[in-house]
């Protein structure tokens, strides 16, 4: 279990995480998204001990990571898949780690079977793809078999089957009990792996919710070719194409019916659920700080 | 296994798996074997010009200008190459304590380079042999001392980097500052003292890295503990450095 509390980090005079509290609880994953510079490797970088905090804390278990014993036993984290000397073989570099905590070498070699890497790890990791760099990476967060798992995202770069592997994976760990952490920018794939969701924008927490809070019913699409008159009486509806609306707050059942009494012709009636997306982009409409200029 | 010992284990596996260690290894002795040879007889018929004694590591010591900065900048290496590759964010997710991280790094580093260097000048004396066994005085003790020290030099100048690689974090910084200290600084230092007429400056010159290590490995020990505090020094800030510092 992770917790944060009142964690605040600013370099010079950028506040890069602000005041964050928050709790990540076992069994389930967690999922961590925000525009660019909201602050979310900052605050992975913070849990690790990388970087110190200017107020507040973070706990893993309820202690600081520079006080866990043999700490890839308690969490495995994945900040960036090329921190890794390009010179030294994948293999190699999971022994280092290995030797470090007092784990078998023989982990090493499961960890490079789970991640697929087992063929390419006698080669040196600067000749590494960057999918392939992000499965070393995640062999050497797994290595430990940790209760506590925090990834930066870490579908970047990875295949499909691999975008597919690792979301198995990590629901796999949450469902035996496991506490899971990612970031990621890829709404469809949060949308399918995490249960929770936290939202970060310029460094503030702004939204903490389960899933199902967020992509929760939307409305109703209806569309067809002469719909003003319907539009007028729904003051919920929203034009949502130049012959689509969007209505909120009213079933299917009672548009169609309103439709068949104002004598419209429908070509589609069927609710819609907003994705991710849409609510991830309503949320952070106004924190995103390095937006292109439409 | 304890803390220091895992660390020290997963410090010596990342040094024995890149191929850049065997490089400088390889480029120590290389060096050492050319100038050994090489200068073998100048250096005898220098010291005898002198009236001074030749000793068997007479043309070793000559090469040792050259193996410490070699071997320095594999200590050195130990922890910029780290920074370089960012790599040092994983090995702090290993090992979290900065103080046992650099003394685990300093241990595996100091080792390694003592042994060998002991083993380089060893080879150096050998193959110098054969041109200066015509002059020199053979005394197993003292040539023995000798190449202890050489090898303790070595390793206390590799000790030194690692320290200063750690404060500085880049290579290119890191071996100026090296070079500075270990040879422009006492030679800036004794020209001063000589324009200034101000003595106590020859003798502060005579306490910097190079000019210690020379005089220890000529036989002085006092002067080994000099580089060792050095060293020790270096190795103490860059612990409180790493320790105050953002990854
Ligand atoms: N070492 C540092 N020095 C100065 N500023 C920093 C440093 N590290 C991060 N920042 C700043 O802190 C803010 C948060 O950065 P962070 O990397 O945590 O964002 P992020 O949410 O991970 O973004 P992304 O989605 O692009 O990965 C940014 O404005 C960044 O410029
Ligand atoms: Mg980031």
């Amino acid at each position: 279990m992770i917790t944060l509390q009142g964690l605040t980090k600013r370099y010079g005079g950028k506040t890069a995480v602000d005041d964050l509290t928050l709790e990540l609880a076992p069994g389930t994953v967690t999922g961590f998204l925000g525009p660019n510079g909201a602050g979310k490797s900052t605050t992975m970088r913070v849990i690790l001990g990388l970087d110190a905090p200017t107020s507040g804390s973070a706990l893993i278990g309820g202690r600081r990571y520079a006080d866990l014993d043999r700490p890839l036993r308690t969490i495995g984290a994945l900040l960036d898949a090329k921190a890794v000397h390009p010179a030294r073989s994948g293999r190699d570099h999971l022994r280092a780690m290995a030797l470090s905590q007092a784990i078998p070498l023989s982990r090493v070699e499961e960890v490079l079977a789970l991640t697929g890497m087992a063929a390419a790890a006698r080669r040196r990791a600067g000749t590494y793809s960057l999918g392939m760099s992000q499965r070393l990476g995640i062999a050497g967060a797994l290595l430990g078999d940790p209760q506590v798992l925090m990834l930066d995202e870490p579908v970047n770069g990875l295949d499909p089957d691999g975008v597919r592997w690792i979301r198995t994976l990590l629901r796999s760990l949450a469902a035996e009990g496991r506490t899971v952490f990612i970031s990621s920018h890829l709404m469809s794939e949060m949308e399918r792996t995490a249960d929770r969701l936290i939202v970060l924008g310029q460094g503030r927490l702004i939204a903490d919710e389960p899933m199902e809070g967020l992509v929760a019913g939307a409305g109703v699409r209806v569309r067809g070719p002469r719909l003003g008159p319907l539009a007028d009486v729904l003051p919920a509806a929203r034009w949502t194409g130049t012959d689509e609306l969007t209505v909120t707050g009213h079933t299917t059942e009672q548009i169609g019916r309103r439709a068949h009494e104002l004598g419209l012709v429908l070509y589609e009636l069927r609710p819609v659920e907003s994705s991710l997306e849409e609510s991830y982009m309503r949320l952070t409409a106004n924190s995103v700080e390095y937006g292109a200029q439409a | 296994m304890n803390a220091l010992a895992r660390a020290a284990s997963a410090e010596w596996m990342k040094l024995r798996s890149v191929r850049s260690t065997w490089w400088f290894a390889g480029g120590a002795l290389l060096t050492m074997l050319l100038v050994a040879v090489l200068e073998a007889d100048d250096t005898a018929r220098f010291l005898l010009k002198e009236g001074r004694p030749v000793e068997p590591v007479s043309s070793v010591l000559d090469a040792m200008e050259w193996v410490q900065l070699i071997l320095g900048s594999f200590g050195m290496l130990a922890v910029t190459a780290e920074y370089a590759t960012r790599s040092i964010v994983v090995t702090l997710a290993c090992t979290p304590s900065r103080t046992r991280l650099l003394l685990a790094k300093t241990a595996v580093v100091g080792a390694a380079v003592f042994a060998a260097g002991g083993l380089i000048a060893v080879l150096g004396t050998v193959a110098g042999a054969p041109q200066l066994q015509r002059y020199w005085e053979f005394d197993t003790a003292q040539v023995t001392g000798r190449i202890l020290s050489m090898a303790a030099h070595l390793a206390l100048i590799a000790v030194l980097a690692l320290g200063l690689g750690t404060l500085i974090r880049r290579s290119a910084g890191t071996l100026s500052v090296l070079f500075v200290v270990v040879f422009v600084l006492p030679i800036a230092l004794q020209g001063i003292a000589t324009s200034l007429n101000a003595e106590f400056l020859n003798t502060v010159a005579g306490f910097m890295p190079g000019p210690a290590g020379k005089r220890f490995m000529a036989g002085e020990p006092a002067f080994g503990l000099v580089l060792t505090a050095w060293a020790a020094t270096a190795v103490a800030a860059g612990v409180w450095v790493m320790r105050k510092r953002d990854a």
